[in-house]
């Protein structure tokens, strides 16, 4: 049953991409970065960014099996993102309306991510192999607890461009915040409970909770990307400015 | 000891973070604009309108004669219309009569035309 639910985790991504081109059409055609696409970029990066450590911190770990030619492109991958992030935020804060060069950077940007991360997750049965008990401790708390602290990144970068730009919450934002803060505690419960007593007790909650909560919120954007389309269609019968409150 | 430390670390994080996502989930009443427009234009268009006052005022209290001081006054009144009906069309939120009726009461009150 979890082999099911592993492999339509596996390709959320597509869901995810397409959610992001239309939010990013519709925000071109709008002139305006609206908070559920801000939402959808934030989490985009950032994941690609927690994928990317993950492996890195498995590749490190598994070191002398051989993966560790890995690392290296995971370490690029988050320099890039780190880049990405950093224009992005530089930039909107200037900017209240999306200029094409920045559209078209970040629109690349996230396109690179699901593909890069698509490509990491084919090496991820090689990477989880190996466990050197030289560093276990260093490697648990590397992996649970700086995972945890990228998906707080998540949290503090949304609340953060929300509250500089004046902007309602949108209900993909609040589900993304939400739903990292969840899949934040469900890190630090794994983290304290392999580290303190070693079993594998809530190893079911953890990856049924992770696998649940990204099939969800997948299936929750792809709803609201749905009424965004058709709100978009019908939009004289809306009242301006509650095109986006969605 | 490394127990303590982990335990303060969590509950120190999960503040933060449970601090943020109240902030997210309050229900803050925008009624409309999702990025903060209203907000901005409102202000613009005062601070705007403020030096606008401020010039046609000099203008009022340095014209040469009665008549040229009332077409400064009514060139102020005229372009203060204009600046709130620009942010009313942008938000859709006050009708042309209010703007209009605004935009004499202020006049009326900001700008006295007093000459000796």
């Amino acid at each position: 049953m979890f082999e099911m639910f592993d492999t339509l985790v596996k390709y959320l991504w597509v869901g995810d991409f397409a959610a992001l081109s239309i939010f990013f059409a519709l925000a071109i055609k709008q002139k305006e970065i609206n908070s559920s696409l801000m939402a959808l970029v934030v989490t985009t990066l950032v994941s690609g960014t927690i994928i990317q450590y993950q492996s890195l911190v498995n590749s490190i770990q598994g070191y002398d099996t051989g993966v560790g030619y890995l690392a290296g492109w995971s370490i690029g991958f988050i320099l890039f993102d780190c880049i990405i992030g950093y224009i992005f935020y530089k930039r909107y804060l200037s900017f209240k309306t999306p200029d094409k060069p920045l559209a078209n950077l970040l629109f690349v940007a996230c396109l690179s991510t699901f593909l890069f991360c698509v490509i990491i997750i084919q090496f991820s049965p090689l990477l989880t192999g190996s466990e050197v008990t030289a560093y276990k401790d260093w490697v648990r708390v590397a992996y649970y607890l700086g995972t945890a602290l990228l998906q707080g990144c998540v949290v503090y970068v949304i609340h953060q461009m929300h509250r500089i730009n004046n902007m309602q919450y949108s209900l993909i934002a609040r589900m993304y915040l939400l739903a990292f803060f969840v899949a934040a505690q469900l890190q630090i419960i794994r983290f304290i409970e392999r580290f303190t007593w070693d079993t594998h007790v809530l190893a079911g909650i953890y990856r049924w909770g992770l696998a649940s909560i990204n099939i969800a919120t997948t299936a929750v954007v792809l709803f609201i990307t749905c009424l965004a389309i058709y709100q978009y269609y019908n939009h004289h019968k809306i009242r301006k400015g509650e095109l986006w409150n969605i | 000891m490394e127990y303590i430390v982990i335990f303060c670390l969590v509950i120190l994080f999960n503040h933060i973070l449970i601090k943020w996502l109240i902030d997210a989930f309050k229900d803050e009443k925008k009624h409309f604009s999702s990025t903060g427009l209203q907000d901005d234009l409102e202000h613009s268009t005062e601070k705007v309108i403020n030096s606008m006052l401020a010039y046609w005022k000099l203008r009022v209290d340095n014209a040469r004669s009665i008549d040229e001081g009332a077409d400064c006054l009514l060139k102020a009144n005229k372009s203060e219309q204009f600046f709130r009906k620009q942010v009313a069309d942008s938000l859709g939120i006050l009708t042309a009569r209010e703007i209009e009726q605004k935009a004499v009461q202020k006049a009326t009150n900001v700008v006295p035309l007093k000459r000796e």
